[in-house]
């Protein structure tokens, strides 16, 4: 290609010089199109000047031979579009041209595309055109729009109205007045470039929408002319790092084009919402884009001086507001980007139909139907929020939650945290048994949450049951590829009468357990599917690995369903070894990841796994009713039926999954009841478990019967699936309608304080110091009452048998979430319960006050009658009238740490190894340790035995003020006991092996870093 | 298309089934009750005494192992210090106690088996002797049966508040005619903690020669008994009880022969009493049946020949019973029976002294003859003396002569091979002439081998 010969005057007074820079950074053939289209233009005054940006395949020759050595600059190496264009323009030929045209090299514009360009800056009454775009193509399908034209938001992403391959259909054929154009075909005024320069060159490509913003901060205007048509191939860089790039540039842009006022106002606003940003990509595991963020604005702090001499530049050629240009920046302002658009697009759409349809009733179903047809994420999750609004207002407001099984907060992340690092408990009787990891959880959110334990809690309550309908969904979708059915699914789970018990009593590892199975189940699923695993092998081990850790951190017995789901697929999934692989694999990385947990999974012969409430009633097993609440009565059968009807219309070749499905569904509800009357040994006892895979199955079975249902219904012949279909629908529509009314009306066991039983002012409001609670309750699965939490162990001694539960003063807590009360402590304070039962003893108080146990508490008319007898006969327990409850206070009660003062000749029951000889202490003058961090501290009289209700362990150590450390003795036979010292003191106990629990702590949190980023989910585009 | 819906339909058929057999199979059984094993007890002995009177703890251990005990006295002031005492095996062990105030009593705890307790309080120059079982603490309401004040006697209801927490406690007499009384200071009255104290009944109520006394304990706990002191030194002495019942067996033996049964009737509605009086060699006696009204105390004179056991039934509902029982002096005795056959009990020493005269009478209520071991408890321990009796359906009989007068101070262990009951009754001619009865305190199963 050679340049054209000078024009005369005439000529070159309406042909303003246009300098094609052509950017060429290799695809040789469409280079050559890119040629041949510019060989081809019909502009007269037209000149070229390349750029090979150190291509290696063959570009630079193709050049070369088009344009002639001297028209052809070469990079050595890529140096990118904004350094080539800076490199062309500091060319002699560039001063003189009246327009430099930028051209990628994969670009082909139309003939007459360059004359249009620069008639675009002659428009009659348009002044001061600084930069033309083109309407831009896909090179491969023509007809599909990449660009017309584009605007931002106001925190400097660009945003384009085009929707993704939409047509050109003539619908955008006119001069547009935009923000910025596209940079593969751009045309530039000299005046804009010789005052602004072209492309920031650390921006390179994206510098595009800065540029354009510069020209319109300056007064120039940008249009789109749709008489200049370019292909385009559109080429980007990495994808990898797509958010890193458009972040960077998007704030570097602000940074230089606002004015001081706007960015005032702007970028505190854009710091808060990356903030927010990079939580949510945190927690949603995108780690690679919350990284690319925190790299883009980290860049902008660097290159800060850079940033703010360009801004200089920019800030002085202003001739135009930032007011004035608000009319390009884009509505979707707050970047979430889904959710606005399609609320943006549903509006958009009823608002037509509200234009075209006829007003009346039919109208309006019509609509319905249509928008729920169209949109049942949205329309689901809309009557979901609004359902489940209404069943959490007890949770708006200011005052504390009470009632249920709600375990007590602590203020703050500090002790959460403390007590997973620990090496010993603080709660329950001490010991070894490790805190669960699910604390880092609760601190997270107590961390970042305003407003205390009262706002985390209520946080932690209201996320569980959106997270477990969220978490249903997402498994239904992947099972079914049918968002409507799933999303009907989701709904069912919710309204489950097990969801809703869960939700009444605060159960949370319920709701953790409704949360974890649909992904667990979904996932065991696929591992033993047919076909490969679409992520791989290792990816799916991995996230099965770090859900089923999570789920069993908050709730260990969800190991149960999930071994039974692996053990059912082993015996008759379609790819038996290969799903046993991965399971396999999966069940060991979890035990890794929990791995200080796991000798407290395994304490007390499991005891962590089972649970002890539930219901003995079959029909109400049947429903998921679990215990009382909204939502559990009768209406409740809608989930199990619908089921039945969803297993009776499922078809395709996924039928042997659905029927494996039916199968577990079934197995839960079998082993619901089973838990609850005793017929399964502890560790395998969780009736809330099995119910959760029961109704975790028959909403997959929904999900299943609904996509097979629902679609192709019109092809076939009136009949069975029609009917089934259409009772399904009745009994879904029935159920929800029902559970949602009962959810509305209902009166949960959790709320404001008043759900506290009155008496219990007796126990935590009448008395000082430390102590703990024994709960007891007859031989029923039910919870004690609040703030006394569920039992933790069931005695079993015939008609007299018992639920037991040991809290502190304020019940029971979260920092004893998943942990069991085991241990040589749990098995001396079973041995002195047996002893009270059987009846063996007048001395109770005196058998308890080791444990530190001051009051013991019952529901009113829960005890066996022989059982509050023998409680009555003892002579060192007093009965405190209390309405509503039986509350016996210890007379003989020690605090849970203190220095003691015995009678005469009583030294040797406290070292003896017979737990009975507490019973014939007389009395004892007791001055209490208080807690401090890692152990007690307090003053000591001298010839006092330092007696502390944990148990023994040989690692602990007295230290006095005099210097002196003092080993323990075992005290009662399981506790800590430190003998005398001669004179008064002033002494702390803690614990001299803390070491190893914080390195192991330390290595866990890396191992879950590991875990996490390994199960990252890709980078969304 | 129908495969799929039979076959969930089956399903369903399945689930329902289910739900049908788990109703009938219902929960998994309990496990077998815990065995008591005894490691500790405690007795309240709401013994009383007075000026010049004295008191003692009996402890009778029919195991085989040392059994430890801590006795406690309590009165108005602070309690005494903690005893400390070791009961052999097979043995036992008398410990006197504080008894200075009319008020006085005593806990006695124990610790490494069962043992059983009974008190024993003389008067003034021990003109008169009052023998009873300690009672088990017991919450609720408790009857005492015997403190009618008829002239010339002083009825003392003794109130024990051992526990660590105030009981306030409202008292009502039930006498033949009156209504019941309510006294302002007897309506939610404090005993302290760790306190004891000796209210007197005729101070309320005087004149009346049967009175029920019902004390009920509206908050806390305590333990009853009543101390009668007559003029001429005579001393009574009956423990307290918390379950009226219609059934009652008392001893009448060892003494003048003549007797007064006193029934409380606590409850509104009128009971037909029934008494029959057993004797050892002769068959029973005719009923004798009174109708007595609700919330009343009456007294019903006995006569009997010789050793004899008076079984008391009460239709129509629950009562409480005392028997006087007259001496041979100026010294009478009391109990307040027993409502249940056992079969094995332990029948304190009722002689003071080794001079005394005592007497054990078995009863057999049963419908089949009964053999009955007899082993004597001595203090200190060691093999007691035995000896065997054959009782006949519904008989009576006494223990062979010269077998309680090896060891008069002696306790009793009666071991039957089916449920009977056993009473103690002793008299002692040093000085005075002392007339004692006690029932027998019943061994729980189990207690030992």
């Amino acid at each position: 290609m050679t340049s054209a010969p000078e024009p005369d005057a005439a000529v070159q007074q309406s042909f303003p010089t246009v300098l094609v820079i052509l950017v060429a950074r290799g695809d040789p053939a469409r280079l050559r199109a890119c040629l041949a289209a510019l060989a081809a233009q019909t502009y007269p005054r037209l000149g070229v000047l390349a750029i090979d940006d150190g291509t290696d395949d063959g570009s630079h020759e193709l050049l070369v031979r088009a344009l002639g050595a001297e028209r052809v600059l070469r990079n050595e190496r890529p140096e990118g579009i904004a350094r080539c264009l800076a490199r062309a323009a500091a060319a002699p030929v560039a001063e003189k041209a009246d327009h430099l045209l930028v051209l990628h090299g994969d670009a082909a514009p139309d003939p007459d595309a360059v004359a249009r360009l620069v008639e675009a800056t002659a428009i009659p009454g348009v002044e001061r055109v600084g930069i033309v775009g083109a309407k831009v193509v896909d090179w491969d399908r023509p007809r599909v729009l990449r660009d017309v034209g584009r605007s931002a938001d106001r925190f400097g992403h660009p945003f384009s109205s085009l929707l993704p391959d939409e047509l050109d259909q003539g619908q955008f054929d006119r001069v547009l007045d935009v923000l910025a154009v596209d940079g593969c075909a751009m045309l530039v005024a000299r005046d804009v470039w010789r005052l602004l320069g072209l492309l920031d060159e650390r921006l390179d490509g994206d510098g595009v929408l800065d540029l354009c913003w510069r020209a319109r901060v300056g007064g120039w205007r940008v249009l789109m002319t749709p008489l200049a048509r370019v292909r385009h191939a559109g080429g980007r860089p990495s994808p990898e790092h797509r958010r890193y790039e458009e972040d960077r540039a998007a704030l570097a842009t602000i940074l230089k084009n606002y004015s001081p006022w706007s960015l005032l106002a702007v970028l505190p606003l854009a710091a808060l919402l990356a903030a927010v940003r990079l939580v949510f990509l945190a927690l949603t595991r995108r780690f690679e884009e919350a990284v690319d963020l925190g790299r883009a604005w980290w860049w902008n702090v660097v290159h800060l001086p850079g940033t703010l001499a360009r801004r200089r530049r920019v800030q002085r050629s202003r001739r135009v507001s930032d007011r004035a240009l608000r009319r390009f920046t884009a509505s979707a302002g707050i970047r979430l980007p889904r959710w606005f658009q399609t609320a943006e697009r549903i509006w958009e759409e009823q608002r037509q139909l509200d234009e075209a349809d006829e007003p009346g009733a039919g109208g309006f179903r019509r609509r319905t139907v249509s928008l729920a047809r169209a949109h049942p994420v949205v329309v689901g999750s809309t009557l979901a929020g609004l359902v489940l609004g209404l069943a959490l207002r007890d949770l708006v407001g200011p005052e504390p939650l009470a009632g249920g099984i709600l375990p007590a907060f602590p203020e703050g992340a500090g002790p959460l945290l403390a007590e997973l690092v620990s090496a010993t408990r603080s709660t329950g009787l001490g010991g070894p048994l490790a805190a669960s990891p699910a604390l880092a959880v609760v601190a997270a959110v107590s961390a970042i949450v305003p407003g205390g334990a009262a706002v985390a809690q209520k946080v932690v309550l209201a996320a569980a049951p959106v997270l477990s309908g969220v978490l249903l969904y997402r498994a239904a979708v992947r099972r079914t590829a049918r968002p409507g059915a799933s999303i009907v699914a989701a709904l069912a789970y919710g309204a489950s009468a097990i969801a809703l018990w869960a939700l009444s009593e605060a159960r949370l590892s319920t709701l953790v357990a409704l949360a974890a199975l649909p992904p667990l189940l979904e996932r065991i699923d696929v591992a033993f599917a047919a076909g490969e695993p679409r992520d791989g092998r290792r990816r799916l081990a991995a996230g099965l690995a770090v859900t089923l850790a999570l789920g069993v951190a908050a709730s260990p017995g969800v190991a149960l369903p999930a071994l039974a789901a692996i053990g059912l697929a082993a015996l008759w999934g379609p790819a038996r070894l290969r799903g046993l692989q991965v399971t396999l694999g999966a069940t060991l990385a979890s035990a890794v990841l929990l791995f200080p947990f796991v000798p407290t999974l395994a304490a007390g012969g499991g005891a962590a796994l089972g649970s002890t409430v539930g219901t003995t009633d079959p029909l109400a097993v049947l429903r998921l009713a679990l215990g009382p609440g909204p939502g559990t009565w009768p209406p409740a059968l809608f989930l199990p039926v619908a089921a039945v009807l969803g297993l009776a219309l499922a078809r395709g070749p996924q039928l042997g999954r659905t029927w494996r499905t039916a199968v577990l569904a079934v197995l839960g509800l079998a082993l619901a009841w089973a838990s609850a009357v005793g017929w399964l040994p502890p560790a395998l006892a969780n009736a809330p478990t099995w119910g959760a895979l029961a109704a975790a199955g028959q909403a997959f079975l929904v999900a299943d019967g609904l996509a097979s249902g629902i679609g192709g219904l019109g092809r076939e012949a009136f009949g069975f699936r029609q009917i089934g279909t259409a009772l399904l629908a009745v009994v879904l529509v029935a159920g929800l309608g029902l559970q949602s009314i009962a959810v509305v009306l209902g009166e949960r066991a959790v709320g404001d304080p008043a759900r506290i039983p009155a008496a219990w002012a007796v126990v935590h409001g009448t008395s000082e110091g430390a102590f703990r609670i024994l709960w007891l309750g007859g031989d029923r699965p039910e919870p004690f009452p609040p703030p006394g939490g569920d039992p933790a162990y069931r005695l079993d001694a015939g008609p007299a048998s018992l639920r037991v539960g040991l809290t502190g003063r304020e019940g029971a807590s979260i920092l004893d979430l998943a942990r069991p009360l085991a241990g040589p402590g749990a098995d001396a304070l079973l041995a002195a319960l047996r002893d009270l039962v059987s009846g063996s003893t007048a001395h109770a108080g005196h058998a308890l006050a080791p444990f530190g146990i001051r009051y013991l508490v019952a529901r009113e008319g829960d005890l066996p009658p022989a059982v509050l007898a023998v409680l009555r006969e003892q002579v060192d327990l007093d009965e405190v009238p209390a309405a509503g409850l039986h509350v016996f206070r210890n007379a003989a009660a020690l605090p849970p740490a203190a220095a003691l003062q015995l009678a005469e000749g009583d030294e040797p029951l406290i070292a003896t190894p017979a737990p009975r000889a507490a019973w014939r202490l007389g009395s004892v003058r007791s001055v209490p340790l208080a807690p401090a961090p890692g152990g007690w501290a307090g003053r000591v009289p001298g010839g006092s035995w330092v007696v502390i209700g944990s148990e023994y362990d040989p690692d602990w150590r007295l230290r006095d003020d005099g210097g002196g450390s003092t080993a323990p003795v075992r005290a009662f036979g399981w506790a800590l006991g430190f003998r005398p010292l001669a004179s008064d003191a002033e002494v702390r106990v803690d614990y001299g092996a803390q070491l190893p629990r914080t390195l192991g702590v330390g290595l866990l949190a890396v191992l879950w870093a590991v875990a996490l980023w390994v199960t990252r989910r890709p980078v969304a585009r | 298309m129908r495969r799929p819906g039979i076959a969930a339909l089956l399903l369903a058929g399945v689930v329902a089934a289910g739900v049908v057999a788990a109703d009938r199979i219902g929960p998994a059984p309990a496990g077998p009750a815990l065995r008591p094993t005894f490691a500790s007890g405690a007795w309240l002995c709401p013994h009383g005494g007075g000026e010049g009177s004295s008191a003692a703890i009996v402890l009778a251990n029919p195991g085989d192992r040392d059994v430890d005990a801590r006795l406690t006295t309590f009165g108005a002031r602070r309690p005494s210090a903690p005893a400390a005492v070791t009961v052999p095996a097979g043995g036992q062990l008398v410990q006197e106690v504080p008894s200075s105030e009319r008020g006085s009593s005593t806990l006695v705890e124990t610790f490494g088996g069962w043992i059983a307790a009974a008190w024993r309080l003389a008067g003034a120059d021990g003109a008169g002797v009052g023998i009873e079982p300690c009672v088990a603490p017991s919450p609720g309401v408790w009857y005492a049966a015997d403190v009618g004040t008829p002239q010339g006697t002083q009825a003392f209801l003794v109130v024990m508040n051992p526990f660590a927490t105030v009981a306030v406690v409202d008292v009502v007499l039930f006498s033949a005619d009156r209504a019941p009384v309510r006294d302002a200071e007897w309506t939610d009255l404090e005993i302290p903690p760790r306190r004891s104290v000796a209210l007197a009944v005729g101070r309320k109520l005087l004149g009346e020669p049967a009175i029920l006394a019902q004390v009920n304990a509206q908050v806390g706990r305590v333990g009853v008994g009543s101390l009668v002191v007559s003029r001429g030194g005579g001393l009574r002495s009956a423990a307290g009880t918390t379950s009226p019942s219609s059934t009652w067996y008392l001893p009448l033996a060892r003494g003048a022969g003549a007797g007064e049964l006193v029934v409380g009737v606590p409850g509104s509605e009128a009971r037909s009493v029934t008494t029959t009086l057993v004797a050892a060699g002769a068959p029973a006696s005719s009923p004798t049946q009174a109708e007595q009204a609700g919330t009343s105390a009456a007294a019903y004179p006995l006569q009997a020949a010789g050793p004899s056991a008076v079984v008391v039934r009460i239709a129509g509902g629950g009562g409480v019973v005392a028997l006087r029982a007259a001496g041979r002096g100026a010294d009478d005795a009391a109990t307040a029976g027993t409502s249940g056959p056992a079969a094995d009990w332990v029948v304190p020493p009722t002689a003071a002294g080794a001079a005394g005269l005592p007497g054990l009478v078995v009863l057999n209520p049963g419908t089949i003859e009964v053999r009955v071991r007899l082993r004597l408890l001595p203090s200190g321990g060691g093999d007691g003396h035995e000896a065997v009796l054959r009782l006949p359906a519904g008989g009576l009989a006494e223990a062979p002569e010269g077998f309680l007068e090896q060891d008069p101070t002696a306790s009793v262990l009666v071991r039957a091979d089916a449920p009977v009951v056993a009473f103690g009754a002793g008299r002692s001619t040093l000085g005075a002439e002392r007339y004692a009865i006690a029932i027998g305190i019943p061994v729980p199963i189990g207690a030992i081998e």
